[in-house]
């Protein structure tokens, strides 16, 4: 074992060059037999739900998108969503000003780093503005778009940042809007005057329960708060459920968006009698059929009307993913997220296509009040929507409970918002 | 309910993650008194044969463990029964193991304490990779396995299904006891892991005992990984590091005792879940971290202080410590590099520059390694911790206290210092492997303590730092939209150069000299009059300095940063592509920097022209098992003398023949100790005992 060798850099390169080669016909996204996919949205959906065809022609406009696809947590169905969104403008709106939507993206796995040396790679390639993807390394790269002048349009909020950045753009609020709205209900809808929270204890799980939950539940009325970390690997979740339900609260908190099931499963098995809410991560389909009967009942806050439902933006929705995305993609909120985005993206720079500026792109979306949103309530970028995120454009959310196996919005017109309840951080 | 009886409950409830910890902690053990081997990659196992489990019980469908190729093989169109499928995920587990240790562990049977840990922790980061790419990253979950009804203890309700957990642990425990006291195979593995030469004298294969144990130790992983199923939500993150629990609870029974590690796994999920309660009565308690970093912190302090010193095991283990490098004209050196690396900053554009800014922070940290595992043969499992703990020092030294540039950065680096040398204490008493788990652990704690959010690491949104200035001058990676600046990857150029001729010089002088006989020899080097405990500390304290440093460049080159950049995981990599490249070798901290590291300047060619970027981490631990395996000292090494790739294969080819004859030989001593006969001298110090 003592020569030495050089065929280990080699055949890194080797398996590099294979791996790429066969990259484009791996797949990334979770499958999984209980998940919806693509494929199966809707049997009813049919094309000309999408209208008459009218294909974009000519040089193709670049838009950048970073996304997490490696690393420990990932959302490719995100970018799934836009893909097919693009696809669906390019082949039937005429794209932006008769020009293709070209979608150049990079994979990041959490780490800021990454996400910097994405951003670097996407800048190479000269963007007309970013589709904010999933990306919880977005601290790292937002400054890089701010200091190349890049407008940042939709997306997951998931850093402060994104939400607050002069040239971000956001038609939804996840995590900050919807965990707020879903507290302030709690107080003042629920009437609950007791809480416990169970919360993931990293950064992120940290900041929404401490920064969010936590101070809207107590404007909104609720005096006792209990607050009790999750550590992130925990092998049985049954001891926090359990210190949960021991201080008798009204209602408990779930914010555990990597052990949504398991968590609601505990609070059924140490015998809760709370209403428990929490995370709209937590209605994924896969997630309901794991936790089974012990999540009926349970409450969240979406900002989307019902993707699956009947709605004119759910039938064009199901229909494109079905003709465009990739047939195992999974379908859930994220998924319409990434979809919605480019969706809006197109409405409103088609009409100033022949002058993209990033002036002009950040003012499209800045001028005006109650622009179509797909899939959600109007947005007005007038930056106070959310109080300091300046960049949310909407903060509106509908209520939903799980019942019977499936997630439903008790009301498709009633949006509710956290409104003074959520005072920012 | 009375509050002795609510505190009953959670003694109850924290038997189910107990039990877990327990059964991976003895298959800890049968790994390690077969082989010798700390297996980081044992919570992967587990991993993996749930996720088995799971998909053939909801899907009948049996994933395969690799990528790209097709992986799945449909069983059955509906889902399997839960014996069935849980019988056929450990059989597959079984097999994983037995593969694992024939293509990995038992090549390296006779390596250094290093090679070890850089193989295990190379096969970690695949497994992980691999279930990335095939499973994603959403948590699964499946329906109860064992029974599940609730019984009546004291008028408290507790799930029937924890008390299985805790009688299966006492059962398993019990029955290896049992087995390793009385039966043939128990004797014999005791015998080859007492002596290996002897028993092999006696007729005994240390290899085929190794690979019973092995596969013992994999059925054992997959039985806790498929029993916890249904109350841990299954990610290829969160059961990857069930094993730093695991690894905490095995140490304490000093890798023999079963009914220790029953005890201490149950003891500590029950301690765990006591003060998941406690943290709703004494409100003042810190909450951030407590429940996953506590049991580490008792832990640590425990093997430092009370342990009497813990020698690695390894009788047989020869001192194969990766190469070290003799510097010739550092400074002609440095002075080269640094007119090289100013002419590539020029050259390259964009992304490709802050690429090579990323190679040479990364390099500086790696840099750390090469002082503390290179030359005095420590392993160190938290280096980014210190280089996180460092940038977020600097960050408030500059940001919020306004300290004019070099100050911060200086202070800040020197912040690390005592810090390195408190976990330089533990290597006074443990070595090698060891050694690697306790600091594994502190990088765990760090996670749950420093890094997980709170005023010093700033939360979710991170910490910020402006631009250095020098007298006015802006030395910043960014100015308006100029966007990486030249001047910044200069000054970080200029860092890395000195801190590079600082390590030769270290390497060449009396201190570099001591450090390199404290590796190869404690005893010898004590002998000599080297004072062994504070030569250690020097290193560690050296080291963490240097960390500093890179973290001080790492936060100046993001302008932000978050405690994800600093987790355990990342001292992980860290360890495997400075590893990959040489770890006794300044070349192979620029090898590492420039070629290995995930954000450096190849892999970012390598993904803006082939797309692998999502391939990243399993090229990482493929490279790393295989450095590992084939060549010890690295990538560096082979600058002077490389030979082509067809001549190291056909010199592989030769290698695995050469094993498969020795595959078959029943109970005959393997080619590797009569090998061992012949060589005259072996230093041994890593096989010191008490």
């Amino acid at each position: 074992m003592k020569t030495s060798r050089n065929w280990i850099g080699a055949s890194g390169l080797t398996l590099m060059l294979a791996l790429a080669a066969c990259s484009s016909t791996s797949t990334t996204s979770p499958a999984s037999s209980t998940s919806p996919t693509a494929s199966s949205a809707s049997p009813s959906a049919s094309a000309d739900v999408l209208g008459t065809p009218k294909a974009a022609t000519g040089a193709p406009l670049v838009f950048g998108m970073l996304n997490l696809e490696s690393g420990p947590v990932t959302f490719p169905e995100v970018r799934a969503g836009a893909e097919a969104a693009a696809a669906y403008v390019n082949a039937y709106l005429g794209g932006i000003g008769g020009r293709p939507i070209k979608i150049v993206s990079c994979p990041t796995d959490g780490q800021p780093a990454t996400s910097a040396r994405c951003a670097n790679q996407i800048l190479d390639q000269h963007p007309v503005a970013i589709i904010g993807g999933a990306d919880s390394g977005a601290e790292a790269s937002m400054p890089v778009w701010t200091r190349a002048n890049l407008a940042v349009i939709g997306g997951l909020p998931f850093t402060p940042s994104e939400s607050t950045s002069p040239n971000s753009i956001k038609f939804v609020s996840v995590s900050s809007g919807d965990n707020a709205a879903m507290a302030a209900y709690a107080g003042q809808t629920l009437k609950a005057t007791s809480a416990a929270v169970l919360y993931t204890d990293n950064s992120q799980g940290g900041y929404t329960a401490k920064a969010i939950i936590e101070p809207t539940l107590k404007n909104a009325g609720v005096k006792n708060v209990t607050m009790i970390p999750v550590p992130p690997s925990a092998a049985d979740l049954s001891a926090q459920a359990a210190a949960a339900v021991a201080v008798n609260p009204d209602v408990i908190y779930v914010e555990t968006p990597n052990a949504c099931a398991n968590m609601i499963r505990a609070l059924q098995t140490v015998g809760n009698k709370a209403k428990v809410m929490g995370l709209s991560l937590c209605t994924a389909p896969p997630v309901i059929t794991a936790a089974g009967s012990a999540e009926d009942g349970y409450l969240s806050a979406s900002p989307l009307v019902p993707w699956y439902g009947g709605s004119k933006d759910a039938v064009l929705y199901q229909a494109a993913m079905k003709k465009f995305a990739a047939p195992n993609t999974l379908m859930a909120d994220t998924t319409a997220i990434g979809f919605q985005e480019v969706i809006n993206l197109q409405a409103a720079l088609d009409p100033i296509a022949s002058s993209l500026t990033t002036a002009s792109i950040l003012n499209a979306f800045k001028t005006g009040t109650d622009h179509p949103n797909f899939l959600a309530h109007p947005y007005t970028c007038d930056g106070k929507q959310l109080a300091k995120a300046p960049a949310a454009c909407n903060s509106y959310q509908l209520i939903y409970q799980v019942s019977g196996g499936a997630n439903k919005a008790l009301s498709e017109t009633d949006w509710v918002t956290a409104g003074q309840f959520y005072t920012g951080n | 309910m009375t509050t002795i009886s609510s505190y009953l409950l959670f003694v109850l409830l924290g038997l189910g993650a107990g039990a877990a910890y327990a059964i991976l902690g003895l298959g800890l053990v049968l790994k390690f008194r077969s082989t010798g081997v700390v297996d980081f990659g044992h919570g992967a196992v587990a991993m993996f044969a749930a996720y088995v489990f799971i998909q053939l019980r909801s899907s009948g469908v049996l994933e395969l463990p690799w990528i790209w190729l097709p992986h799945e093989v449909t069983l059955s169109s509906q889902g399997l029964g839960t014996a069935l499928a849980m019988l056929i995920a450990v059989a597959y587990s079984a097999v994983l193991g037995l593969i694992l240790y024939q293509l990995v562990f038992r090549p390296i049977q006779g390596s250094s304490a290093l090679t070890k840990v850089c193989a295990a922790v190379g096969v970690m980061l695949g497994l992980q990779a691999v279930a990335v790419l095939n499973f994603g990253t959403q948590g699964r979950s499946t329906p109860t396995i064992l029974p599940s009804g609730i019984v009546r203890v004291a008028g408290l309700i507790v799930p029937v299904d924890r008390l299985y957990f805790a009688g299966l642990v006492v059962v398993l425990a019990a029955a290896l006891a049992l087995v390793y006291r009385y039966t043939r195979f128990g004797l014999a593995t005791r015998a080859a892991d007492e002596n290996p030469v002897g028993a092999s004298l006696m007729g005994l294969s240390p290899t085929r005992l190794a690979a019973w144990n092995w596969v013992l130790a994999s059925v054992l992983a997959a039985v806790a990984g498929i029993l916890i199923s249904p109350i841990a939500t299954l990610d290829p993150s969160s059961y990857t590091l069930f094993v730093v629990p695991a690894l905490g609870v095995a140490l304490v029974a000093r890798f023999r005792s079963f009914a220790v590690v029953a005890a201490t796994g149950l003891g500590l999920g029950i301690a765990q879940a006591l003060i998941t309660k406690l943290l709703t009565v004494w409100t003042w308690l810190p909450q951030q971290g407590l429940v996953a970093g506590l049991p580490f912190i008792l832990i640590m302090i425990v093997m430092t202080v009370f342990t009497p010193r813990l020698a690695a095991r390894g009788d047989q283990a020869r001192s194969t410590n990766p190469s070290v490098g003799t510097p010739r004209a550092p400074f002609r050196t440095a002075l080269g590099c640094f007119v090289v690396g100013v002419v590539a900053l020029f050259l390259l554009q964009g992304s490709l520059r802050s690429a090579l800014i990323s190679s040479l922070v990364t390099a500086c940290i790696c840099l750390s390694l090469v002082v503390l595992t290179g030359y005095i043969g420590q392993v160190s499992l938290a280096q980014m911790s210190f280089a996180g703990v460092s940038a977020f020092t600097l960050t408030h030294l500059a940001t919020d206290l306004g300290w004019p540039f070099p100050l911060p950065l200086i202070a800040a680096a020197l912040v690390a210092v005592p810090l390195g040398v408190l976990l330089g204490l533990p290597s006074l008493r443990l070595r090698g492997v060891n050694l690697a788990i306790v600091t594994l652990a502190a990088a765990s704690a760090m996670d749950a303590f420093v890094f997980a959010g709170g005023w010093f690491s700033g939360g979710d949104a991170g910490r910020n730092i402006g631009s250095p200035r020098l007298f006015g001058w802006d030395l910043g990676i960014a100015r308006g939209h100029e966007y990486p600046r030249v001047i910044f990857g200069v000054f970080v150029l200029l860092v890395v150069c000195a801190v590079g001729v600082a390590v030769a010089r270290l390497r060449m002088s009396a201190t570099g000299r001591m450090f390199l006989a404290v590796r190869s020899n404690e005893r010898a080097a004590a002998a000599a009059g080297i004072n062994v405990s504070a030569a250690k500390l020097l290193a560690f304290g050296y080291a963490s300095f240097i960390a500093g440093l890179g973290g001080c460049l790492l936060a100046y080159q993001q302008g932000n940063i978050s405690g994800s950049s600093f987790g355990a995981f990342a001292s992980l990599s860290l360890l495997a592509i400075a590893y990959v490249a040489g770890v006794g070798r300044i070349a192979g901290a620029v090898v590492a920097g420039v070629m290995l590291s995930p954000n450096g300047l190849f892999v970012t060619l390598a993904d803006k022209y082939l797309h692998v970027g999502v391939y990243a981490t399993l090229v990482a631990g493929l490279a790393l098992t295989l450095t590992a395996i084939q060549n010890p000292d690295g990538i560096a090494s082979t600058k002077a003398g490389a030979r082509g790739a067809g001549d190291a294969l056909v010199r592989l080819a030769k290698k695995f023949n050469a094993h498969g004859e020795n595959v078959g030989a029943p109970l005959g001593p393997p080619s590797r100790f009569q090998a061992k006969a012949a060589d005259p001298i072996e230093v041994q110090w890593s096989g010191e005992r008490g």
